[in-house]
């Protein structure tokens, strides 16, 4: 793994030391910087949208709790990765756990047209958007995670390297790959004109 | 499709997401221009990317993250790394092991083994005939431990056991109670067999 930038290091190690003393208003400012890349790998992972909120929650209060244990501050991004990773693989389980139990009829029923608790099943729009959602999700894993971290938090290449752990390469075809998927479903569910004339 | 390259299709891929090198714009827009479907890949890819961007957007929000619940719990800052604690008791825990392993080994003596080498089972059924002591063989264990009679007398210490039998020079067997936390020396000039002997 390549070394983390040196820039967000910097931005981020006091923040980190603060943390580390129970300053509650760093933490505060901590979550408020990271939560909306903490989400996206909870989703990347769990591939569903239900469950976000709860094991983002998770994440937080286990950062909270766990921070004593990172002992190498330049690398708190790769140890928050691993932290909402974790949480979403375990909520992944407890879902599938459950609709094993026939108890998430209901989820299914609605996701993802109501997540949120919004019915965005109306207008064109919204229906295009649930597709593509859909169409994400329904991507393999291993194309579905650097996707959706690319495009939800902008990172470059390398800082998707850097916390999934893979060479700079593999993350590169992996994007290709998972393009090249969707483009392939998006051509047939939402229309030529959609895709090709945009 | 067919007619673009894999490399041409990474190019447009690393374009869309600000990864090319100067080199690598220069090849990719020459084959945009001389190449409709490299275009129309271009395009198709571009779509692709701002429907994702539009869609995720939706899961970029939710609910607040519940700052006082968290803050309810235990904080890390105070305690050390559990990885930490738990190396460091681990060393520790190894030299009252070692102690007490050492004074195990000098407290308990090899247990008799039965003709197969399997430790003995405790002593407290031995059975033997006076007739089969006075001809120098071994009484055997209802459960099949024999013990050779010439190393009977010479017991030394058992804490494993409540009651040990003894066979004595006249044949006759004695029933010994061993104080279960005491060791108990017999030197081996004592007559430990001899009917009516205390060993304790």
């Amino acid at each position: 793994m390549a070394a983390p930038l040196r820039d967000e290091i910097e931005i981020e190690e006091p923040v980190i030391a603060a943390i580390r003393t129970g300053d509650r208003y760093a933490f505060g400012e901590f979550v408020s910087r990271h939560e909306a890349w903490v989400r996206s790998v909870i989703f990347s992972v769990l591939g569903r949208t239900d469950g976000i909120d709860d094991a983002a929650q998770i994440v937080w209060t286990s950062v909270w709790q766990r921070i004593g244990e990172l002992r190498d501050p330049q690398s708190w991004r790769a140890w928050l990765y691993r932290l909402a990773r974790n949480a979403a693989v375990d909520a992944g389980r407890e879902q599938t756990r459950r609709r094993n139990r026939g108890r998430t009829a209901a989820f299914d029923a609605v996701e993802p047209a109501t997540y949120g608790g919004v019915d965005r099943a109306t207008g064109r729009e919204d229906e295009e958007c649930r597709e593509v959602l859909s169409a994400i999700m329904a991507l393999p894993a291993i194309y579905r995670e650097p996707f959706v971290l690319r495009h939800m938090n902008d990172w470059s290449y390398r800082r998707i390297s850097d916390v999934m752990g893979l060479p700079v390469d593999t993350v590169e075809t992996r994007l290709v790959r998972a393009r090249r998927l969707l483009r392939d479903v998006l051509v047939g569910r939402i229309g030529q004109g959609d895709v090709a004339g945009d | 499709m067919s007619r673009v390259t894999e490399n041409i299709e990474r190019l447009v891929v690393r374009s869309l997401d600000g990864a090319l090198t100067p080199d690598e714009e220069h090849e990719l827009n020459r084959a945009l221009i001389r190449d409709p479907e490299a275009r129309r890949l271009c395009d198709e890819y571009r779509t692709v990317d701002r429907l994702a961007g539009g869609a995720l957007g939706e899961v970029r929000t939710g609910r607040p993250i519940d700052l006082e619940a968290v803050f309810a719990g235990p904080s890390g800052a105070s305690r050390p790394s559990r990885r930490t604690s738990r190396r460091f008791h681990r060393g520790w825990l190894l030299i009252p092991g070692a102690i007490a392993a050492g004074l195990l080994a000098m407290i308990v003596p090899q247990p008799a083994l039965t003709p197969t080498g399997s430790p003995s089972q405790p002593a407290t059924t031995l059975r033997t005939t006076p007739s089969a002591v006075s001809q120098g063989v071994w009484p055997v264990h209802e459960n099949g431990m024999m013990r050779p009679v010439s190393t009977m007398p010479r017991m030394r210490s058992d804490t494993g056991r409540e009651v040990i039998g003894v066979v004595g020079e006249d044949g006759n067997l004695y029933w010994i109670e061993v104080d279960r936390t005491r060791t108990i020396r017999v030197p081996a000039s004592s007559e430990a067999g001899r009917p009516g002997s205390d060993v304790m």
